[in-house]
């Protein structure tokens, strides 16, 4: 059931707190009473942090609450660090005294047999009483980044960015992150979802969808009790912003008897799939593709059409992406005549080269004095997208200016650039290419992966032009 | 509950979605009149709602050419339905020209709520199943894009061997009626449509399994 007005207006408090109290909060190095306190404290929150615990007159050099009635007015965030038991006494004292929403981060809930189940219907109730927003529980819970409202409990080293990860398990969204941290990408959000017993995976969708700082958002669903509701919240979503899943699960066997062919042939997974492919999601299958893709939607436009050019001066990583491209339906368009001489011009006679898309200079495109010149006239041509791979090598300078400039100058258009370096070499460049808006990997595959999730949603997007 | 046979077709033909003629035959006369206006090769059937597996219980005869062949199969499904379900309707329709054979069904999932199938129908469906799932209600798109998901469409669409070949507006006008006649009727409870058979003239249902849910189900049929 999605959650009602009220709930989601307070939701939105949350995400946008200004004061948040740590409940729990402690100076024990090996609680994760400290967690969020930390994170807290070392992002650029402007808003007030009030630590509430009855054992301390202050922790971290700030002042400790006894209770959560002692913050005067009620706070919009309380992070509940407190086992399953005291974290239901506490929410409904919280919500009594006027906090807009909590997260509680203990498990203990529906994920274990005994009892967990009576909490869990105990803490919807106490929502439901109070129309209290409950993030969790079993949760790392929330940070939304451009706020430097940094409250998951456990470490988390990103920066503010458009991507916004809301993940059924902790661990895979941190992955998820770091994924997208080593591509020089940044966070809007992090929002472990939990058991989802209050909010789901809808409701924080409707909270977002028109959230101006969100590029992308991006999803990790384990599975959910009603899939209608997580379709038709993607659905919606997915007509503003786009939305990636990494779905789990996939080999779940489920045969139901029925009397028709129908239902014995349906795996739950592969309705999952449908679901999202008509809901227009694009659906990855690893952490780290949900980085490239998510990375991809964060940063381009999405291809007015299905006409793409290659340039590269060694064969076989062009070779490689032009596999996958194509299976997904982009085209290789050929070039103008007069595009082909300038190149032929730009490279020398007695290149023993054929000038076609892709565009393979081969020797003389190893100089940027070649290279920019040639990106500059096939960036002029008529092509909706672009697959640029530069082969580093420390002794020739890589053109960062010039990719920059002549990519900024076509935004309109989506232009890839793989860099083919190892991690270390290519961080700096990774750093400042992508800060500057170049879309850049460091494998042809990764290229290949980011262009076609372009165009997949860019098809999604013209539904119903055709049929 | 299980609709017979002759009462899911009779369910289809009026919600416009192109079904094989089926002639109910409750006497050798009867037979004889109606096979003088229909001709040969035909099929001979016993529709009872207690056995939906009609092929594997032998209770369908198929491609009989020659009236000593239609009179042999209507005393052996006599003599079946007296064993089986005294209540079971002897019909015989015309044999379907050949076609590719699709396969459409709907369920009412407990989570997913109505979902329909649809992919390459007849015995392939269970030996290696390629089918596509869409949740209703549908857009026009969807149907598109369910026949672009099937491995086997292209080879469908050009006419696989001596196939003709399938047509896909033809083909998407049938799944959009059945999805309407699932949103429009919640009475019926799954849907299987197995297999359509697409011909030179276009999709015709050639067997139709319709199951009723019992609470909604206000029978305006009778057998």
């Amino acid at each position: 059931m999605p959650a009602n007005e009220v709930i989601m207006e307070k939701l939105k408090r949350m995400l946008s707190a200004r004061r948040v109290a740590v409940v729990g909060a402690s100076p024990e190095q090996l609680s994760v009473g400290l967690g969020p306190l930390h994170n807290l404290i070392d992002a650029p929150f402007d808003g007030e942090v009030f630590p509430v615990n009855p054992k301390y007159d202050s922790i971290l050099g700030i002042r400790c609450y006894p209770s959560i009635e002692s913050i005067d007015p009620p706070v919009d965030l309380a992070i509940l660090l407190l086992n399953q038991n005291l974290a239901l006494e506490i929410a409904e004292r919280a919500a009594r005294h006027g906090v807009a929403g909590v997260t509680i981060v203990a498990g203990g809930f529906k994920e274990v047999a005994a009892g967990g189940r009576q909490l869990e219907d105990r803490l919807r109730q106490i929502s439901l009483e109070f129309d209290l927003p409950v993030v969790g529980p079993n949760t790392l819970g929330f940070s939304v980044f451009q706020n430097g409202l940094h409250g998951v409990f456990w470490h988390l080293d990103t920066f503010p960015g458009k991507v916004a990860i809301l993940s059924q398990s902790g661990g895979v969204g941190l992955t998820m992150a770091y994924g997208l941290r080593s591509l020089h990408c940044g966070l809007s959000h992090f929002i472990g979802v939990g058991n989802r017993t209050v909010l789901d995976f809808s409701d924080y969708l409707e909270a977002l969808e028109d959230n101006p700082q969100v590029g992308c958002l991006l999803l990790f669903v384990e599975g959910v009790d009603n899939p209608r509701d997580l379709y038709e919240g993607i659905q919606r979503t997915a007509r503003r912003r786009p939305v990636v899943v990494y779905k789990a699960g996939k080999n779940e066997v489920v045969s139901r008897a029925t009397a028709t062919h129908t239902g014995s042939l349906t795996g739950d997974y592969r309705l999952y799939r449908a679901m999202f492919r008509q809901a227009g999601a694009i659906e990855v299958e690893s952490t780290w593709e949900a980085a490239v893709v998510a990375k991809a939607f964060s940063m381009l436009h999405c291809p007015g059409g299905r006409r793409r050019c290659a340039l590269t001066f060694t064969a076989g990583p062009c070779i490689v992406a032009m596999d996958r491209l194509v299976t997904a339906g982009w085209e290789l368009p050929e070039l103008r005549e007069e595009v082909r001489e300038r190149i032929r011009s730009l490279i020398g006679e007695k290149t023993p080269v054929e000038i076609q898309n892709p565009v393979d200079l081969t020797g003389p495109g190893f100089l940027p004095t070649t290279y920019v010149p040639v990106l500059e006239s096939v960036l002029g041509e008529d092509f909706d997208a672009y697959f640029l791979v530069w082969n580093y090598n420390p002794f020739i300078r890589v053109p960062v200016v010039e990719l920059v400039e002549l990519i900024r100058r076509n935004s309109q258009k989506p232009a890839v650039v793989v860099l083919l370096a190892h991690q270390k070499e290519a961080e700096p460049f990774m750093q400042r290419l992508t800060s500057a808006g170049v879309c850049t990997y460091l494998t042809p595959e990764d290229g290949a992966t980011a262009l076609n999730a372009l165009l997949m949603r860019s098809s999604f997007q013209k539904r119903g032009e055709q049929s | 509950m299980i609709l017979p046979e002759h009462e899911a077709n009779r369910l289809m033909d009026e919600a416009g979605i192109p079904v094989i003629p089926l002639y109910r035959v409750d006497s050798r006369e009867d037979l004889a009149h109606q096979l003088s206006k229909l001709g040969y090769p035909v099929v001979l059937k016993l529709s009872s709602a207690r056995c939906t597996h009609k092929t594997e219980a032998g209770l369908v005869h198929l491609n009989l050419g020659s009236w000593d062949a239609v009179e042999a199969a209507y005393l052996d499904l006599q003599g079946r339905r007296a064993e089986l379900d005294p209540e079971g309707v002897i019909i015989l329709e015309p044999m379907a020209e050949a076609g590719a054979e699709l396969f459409l069904g709907v369920q009412d999932h407990p989570q997913f709520g109505l979902v329909m199938s649809f992919g390459l129908g007849g015995i392939w469906l269970e030996l290696n199943p390629d089918v596509t799932f869409r949740l209703l209600p549908v857009e026009r798109y969807d149907l598109h894009e369910m026949l672009d998901e099937l491995k086997t469409w292209p080879k469908l669409q050009k006419g696989f061997r001596h196939l003709p070949p399938v047509g896909k507006s033809e083909l998407i006008d049938l799944m959009e009626k059945v999805a309407n006649v699932i949103l429009n009727r919640r009475e019926i409870k799954e849907l299987d449509l197995n297999p359509i058979v697409v011909g030179r003239n276009g999709p015709v249902v050639v067997d139709a399994t319709v199951v009723m849910d019992s609470l909604r189900y206000d029978s305006g049929f009778s057998s």
